[in-house]
């Protein structure tokens, strides 16, 4: 259990204390000013109201239009040409003498490319994101060897269409060949059981190529699917797909991302090490999970999407764990040799008090997950409720 | 009777720099505070008036919380690196070592986790008090909060029996 003793919480404190001290803060802002920002702001939401009204009466007469027998053919429109998904979040790892993780080690089996094919694919990458465009992506901050899965700085996101601030990104290199393939995902999402759906819809996601991966767990329900796979030397694959952020293309729907100020993340393949994950697993204690991967997405929602892929640890074997959520349904979580992966809905107590807590979005969640885990034998290794049982914090 | 916008205003000036720094620390950056600073203040002067006055501050807090908890990730999840953390790092006054490095573990936190710590080990707050806080569920707060201080005792290089005053700088990082 990584849990702090007295002493170093005690230190960190006065530490985290001395970086605010460090920090000069700004002029004071002009609160009167502020507060004229402030009734604009509302005169502006009224006028968008207004607005939003007159668009969702257009949309009305031209869905109508849609169904009218002779009048416009519904088939015929074109799918969303909208940004394709983006490359994921992706860590190389490997470590130094020193224990430390170097970013630029590759995972094993990455093709050494130059530095001008990273940039190449990686700009093929930004046209399938969001069109074609004369942008070249620019890739810096350190020097090579390149590397398939690298995840490389890009110096040029900032000419991100949706008004965000996308510094600090990487690209990472796709696979020979696969950069056209990036983010382009079939729906619907692969069954549990469909392992080459699972490793192609996988592979989509980064531009990798799954194909001679062994699929150790799969779960595939509502629109989600979460799976890991794994390469004859070792490497991880982690992947989290979420199809409500699609678009009917398979690609994330970014125009809809960034509308919605409660979506967090939409999906997620990462490249790992098994240890990684086990260490993560170790984490909370024998056979404790990470309860925060059931989320409820919405403020208000009795229901939670979970999105999870991890390991038991623990001294015996874990084959089989259960969800038990609020209203006493059970929902089976794939498990395999500790290896685990869920996808599931669960109902939990999130209770809203509509206008009761303007301006502060009412998302007050209180539900209770409780979470079995067995042995290959039936013999109950652990069962806990996640808001209950979990270690305190120190 | 001052005026809605003159006690705003007056709250302003008076507990700026305070919001300010509860702001950076929420963020892991001086201008994405001040931004958290005026985006909450924006929200809670609809409500101004029925605000108890003792309590406005604490109402912003807490706003400026759940903003900062509800920062999602962008499409393109990232990191960052050391050179950008070396120059996010130019805003602190005083950066010595030790405080360099515990502001790129910090920043290098995803959101959640970051505004978890900062509100358990800075702010000391309990569980039960950032579940309220967040409007999340209590074993959200214990796992993000392990995860957080297990990752900046990892990126700074603490261990069980280092005491922290000893810790040697950050020199890489690894997956969360």
């Amino acid at each position: 259990m990584n849990l702090p003793a007295d002493d170093n919480a005690t230190q960190l404190r006065e530490r985290l204390d001395q970086l605010a001290d460090s920090v000069p803060v700004g002029d004071s802002i002009d609160g009167a000013q502020l507060y004229r920002q402030g009734v604009r702001r509302r005169r502006r939401r009224s006028a968008t109201a207004t607005g939003l009204i007159a668009a969702a009466a257009a949309l009305v007469i031209v869905a109508a239009a849609i169904w009218l027998p002779g009048t416009i053919d519904g088939s015929e429109q074109r799918p969303n040409d909208g940004p394709s998904a983006p490359v994921a979040e992706h860590n190389t790892v490997d470590r130094n003498a020193d224990g430390h993780v170097d970013w630029r080690v590759h995972l094993r089996g990455g093709a050494e490319v130059t530095h001008a094919e990273a940039e190449r694919r990686c700009t093929v990458i930004w046209h399938n994101l969001y069109g074609p465009t004369d942008l070249t992506v620019d890739l810096r901050g350190k020097d090579g060897p390149w590397f398939e899965g690298n995840q490389i700085e890009v110096g040029n996101w900032s000419k991100f269409p949706y008004g965000e601030t996308m510094e600090h990104t990487r690209c990472l290199i796709p696979q020979a060949g696969l950069e056209d393939t990036v983010g382009k995902i079939e729906l619907p999402l692969p069954a549990s059981g469909d392992a080459a759906g699972v490793r192609e819809a996988c592979g989509r996601f980064l531009g990798w190529d799954f194909s001679d991966w062994q699929v150790l767990v799969a779960d595939s329900q509502d629109g989600r699917l979460a799976a890991l796979l794994q390469r004859t030397d070792g490497d991880l694959a982690q992947c989290e797909l979420n199809s409500q952020y699609l678009n009917e293309r398979g690609v994330l729907d970014l125009d809809r991302f960034f509308a919605d100020p409660n979506t967090y993340t939409t999906y997620d393949v990462q490249l790992v090490t098994p240890e990684t994950l086990q260490r993560t697993g170790e984490m909370f204690g024998d056979y404790l999970v990470e309860p925060s991967w059931c989320e409820q997405d919405r403020p208000g929602r009795w229901v939670a999407d979970c999105l999870a892929t991890g390991w038991l640890s623990g001294p015996e074997p874990a084959e089989r764990m259960v969800i038990t959520d609020a209203t006493g349904e059970e929902h089976e979580v794939a498990v395999n040799d500790r290896w685990f992966a869920f996808a599931g809905t669960v109902v939990n107590h999130a209770a809203v008090s509509e206008g009761g807590c303007e301006p502060i979005v009412c998302d007050e969640a209180r539900g209770e997950l409780t979470f079995t885990v067995y042995a290959a034998d039936g013999t109950v290794l652990a069962e806990y409720s996640e808001d209950k049982d979990l270690p305190p914090i120190q | 009777m001052a005026s809605t916008e003159e006690e705003v205003a007056s709250f302003v000036a008076a507990r700026h720099r305070d919001l300010a720094r509860f702001g950076f620390m929420l963020a892991g950056d001086r201008a994405a505070g001040e931004d958290l600073v005026q985006e909450a203040l924006l929200r809670c002067l609809p409500a101004w008036e029925r605000l108890d006055p003792l309590g406005v501050e604490a109402y912003i807090r807490k706003v400026m919380a759940r903003l900062a908890w509800r920062a999602r990730r962008q499409p393109f999840n990232l990191h960052l690196s050391s050179d950008h953390a070396d120059q996010a790092t130019a805003d602190i006054a005083d950066a010595s070592a030790e405080l360099t490095d515990l502001r790129r573990a910090l920043t290098s936190l995803p959101p959640k986790q970051r505004v978890v710590l900062v509100l358990r080990y800075w702010q000391d707050l309990n569980e039960a008090e950032i579940a309220d806080l967040l409007g999340c569920r209590q074993g959200t707060v214990k796992s993000r909060a392990s995860r957080a201080y297990a990752q900046l005792r990892q990126d700074l290089g603490w261990t069980d029996d280092t005491a922290i005053a000893r810790n040697s700088p950050a020199a890489g990082r690894d997956v969360p």
